[in-house]
């Protein structure tokens, strides 16, 4: 049997076409998963910015009248009041990543805003040499006022 | 979104020695991007993909050493990186507080740069002095 | 005198005949193009000399020769009859195989998916000249251009056609830069050719660790019967990207696939011998071989240019000819063709895209043959 009968009695036709169709389902199957796939890395890596992002979102009046860079004096003090403890059992100089790492890890609510406001107020100051001091001048000017 | 108010903006360090020619072709490239505490903005080795200037907002540039610094100033820059070699970001940035940055897409920026000899001249020597102004870490 | 004549008659040279002294020369010649024209020598230097081995003529019974079951060359050759040395070849591919261009732009992957058309025209094709449904899928499978996937498949559904077969494929493939120009400047316009690529995005080293692990589950899901070779393809791979395992991935592109391969070609050129070689249906097979490169070719080429119609920017239609997956070489080709329009042109990293595209699709174009002839 040869030519187009024997094409047809092999069931030829049906196996061509579902063989590449697979093929192709595979492949494109594939394809669409690696498009994609830098995409939800990148969104895994800032999973708890956008999470804050959305909280964010529902609150977005009160944050505008209570920008971060705003803070009253109690902050900064209760704020320096933990970030001493820490720097403390971290030692000197730290590295200011690090810091900021390990005040999450305690439960530190916004750290990052914290640390700034350290910054700022010169209770954090830097080494020049990429590392971070406490500037205990500072706090205990800090503590004095709040004395008065 | 806050609207880009146009003369602020070109009122900052980077861009105040260009004519209007020049400013007019830089203004279209620039967008405002606004940023949250905590946010990582840029990732050390990465493809140099965009320049930023700081309108506000408290940034941390850091190492992988742990070595870091900081900026606030309105007209820092961050990610100089897309307009010199070898075009991967250097540093990791993480932004410390909520803030406004402009941003540019840094291809688009070096091509502009690349294509115009002065206004490129201009733009570089402003980075290569802030990049020297900058706190400088050993 | 009676001595000598005893000992002449249990002498090789009593039992040749002409058909052993052609096989022989086709050994040579083989041997040759190995290592005279280097064409594709790692390969046809162990067929070649397999060839010569195989048809040496030898006492039947004494298990020497490759069928007889007692024999050093049969259990040898148990690698290649089992599927085993073709898996072994594949993971030291994904050892060696950046697939970096591929997942900066997926979309060339479907390049690779068309050029796969070839193996099932050619299968079509091997049906219509009177091949038996499991010879014809072997004889397809050429059309892939893959020479592990070529043997493993006809190993399991038509075993006396692996030396024909082996032979065509790995011809062909050496044959690519002389098969392939022609078509691309057929198919395609200057204008086309000298179309320039977008550079790549970068891509990470987490994405390059998940895409081995997320491929094999995906791609063996939809076609179980590539499990063999998709599954150690990717092994491979992932021993690569984990840096961890640097020592397992140097062992597998080195001594594993180099030991694999010596296996393989030596013991598929002593299987191919004058009885099954020098027969009709291996003119056949060289003719649908020859075809089958030249239409995958040609699908590949043709999608690039329908792929145009919706991408943009717009893909160089000559990357499709590297969906081809004679790796690297149809790559090569792509890169000088599309030098000849533009000598900065530079296309051989994006044809690497579709190029190990189609070393997936034909083992997942096997796979489905093997569980159609099978099942």
């Amino acid at each position: 049997m040869q030519g187009l009968e024997a094409i047809i009695y092999h069931n030829g036709f049906n196996m061509a076409a579902v063989g590449i169709t697979i093929v192709f389902t595979a492949l494109v199957s594939l394809s669409l998963i690696i498009s994609q796939l830098h995409k939800l890395l990148i969104i895994w890596d800032n999973r708890k910015t956008y999470a804050a992002k959305l909280r964010g979102a529902f609150t977005e009046q009160k944050q505008a009248k209570q920008p971060l860079a705003a803070a009253d004096f109690r902050d900064v003090r209760e704020s320096a009041r933990q970030f001493k403890v820490l720097i403390q059992a971290i030692g000197e100089p730290f590295s200011l990543p690090e810091l900021i790492r390990i005040a999450e890890s305690f439960g530190i609510r916004h750290p990052c805003s914290k640390v700034s406001l350290l910054i700022t107020r010169d209770l954090i100051i830097s080494d020049h040499k990429g590392f971070f001091l406490w500037n205990q001048e500072a706090y205990n000017r800090i503590a004095e006022r709040s004395r008065r | 979104m806050q609207q880009l108010n146009e003369q602020e903006i070109k009122r900052l360090d980077i861009f105040r020695d260009l004519s209007s020619e020049e400013w007019a072709e830089v203004y279209p490239l620039l967008n405002c991007m606004r940023t949250i505490e905590g946010e990582d903005l840029i990732r050390e080795g990465d493809r140099a993909h965009t320049f930023f200037i700081i309108l506000s907002g408290h940034l941390m540039i850091h190492y992988r050493d742990g070595r870091a610094l900081t900026v606030n100033q309105k007209g820092d820059i961050i990610g100089w990186s897309t307009v010199i070699s070898p075009f991967r970001y250097t540093a990791n940035v993480t932004s410390l507080t909520a803030g406004e940055l402009l941003s540019i897409p840094g291809e688009r920026f070096l091509e502009l740069l690349q294509g115009n000899a002065s206004l490129g001249e201009k733009l570089i020597k402003r980075i290569n002095e802030t990049i020297h102004h900058r706190q400088q870490i050993d | 005198m009676e001595l000598f004549l005893e000992f002449f008659s249990n002498t090789g040279f009593a039992m040749a005949d002409y058909r052993n002294v052609i096989m022989l020369a086709i050994g040579i010649l083989f041997i040759y193009l190995g290592i005279a024209k280097h064409y594709e020598p790692l390969l046809l230097v162990p067929i070649g000399f397999g060839i010569l081995l195989g048809n040496i003529p030898v006492f039947k019974g004494l298990g020497l020769g490759i069928y007889e079951p007692n024999s050093v060359l049969h259990y040898l050759y148990f690698g290649v009859t089992s599927g085993i040395y073709p898996p072994l070849v594949f993971m030291g591919i994904g050892a060696m195989t950046d697939f970096s261009t591929l997942l900066a732009r997926p979309v060339l992957m479907l390049l690779g998916a068309a050029a796969q058309t070839g193996i099932f025209l050619t299968f079509l094709g091997a049906l219509a000249l009177g091949f038996a449904p499991n010879e014809a899928a072997s004889i397809g499978i050429i059309g892939g251009a893959d020479g592990p996937t070529a043997i493993f498949l006809t190993a399991k559904l038509a075993k006396e056609l692996i030396g024909p077969i082996a032979v065509a494929a790995y011809s062909y493939m050496a044959l690519v830069p002389v098969i392939q120009p022609p078509i691309m400047r057929l198919l395609t316009t200057r204008k086309e050719r000298l179309i320039r690529m977008e550079e790549p995005r970068e891509v990470s080293k987490r994405e390059k660790i998940i895409f081995p692990i997320a491929a094999v589950l995906l791609c063996c899901f939809i076609a179980p019967a590539a499990l063999p070779l998709l599954g150690l393809l990717f092994l491979g791979n992932l021993l690569k990207e984990a840096v961890v395992t640097e020592r397992l991935a140097q062992a597998a592109r080195t001594s594993v696939i180099d030991t694999a391969t010596i296996l393989l070609g030596m013991t598929v050129g002593a299987s191919t011998q004058a009885d099954v070689f020098l027969t009709g249906k291996s003119i056949g097979i060289f003719i649908l071989g020859a075809l089958s490169f030249g239409v995958a070719t040609a699908a590949g080429l043709i999608f690039a240019k329908i792929l145009n119609l919706f991408v943009k920017p717009k893909i160089n239609p000559l990357l499709g000819a590297a969906g081809v997956s004679a790796v690297p070489d149809s790559a090569r080709v792509v890169q000088m063709v599309g030098q000849e329009e533009d000598p900065t042109n530079f296309l051989l990293m994006h044809a690497m895209a579709p190029n190990v595209s189609g070393v997936i699709g034909s083992a997942v174009g096997a796979g489905i043959l093997w569980s159609f002839i099978v099942g």
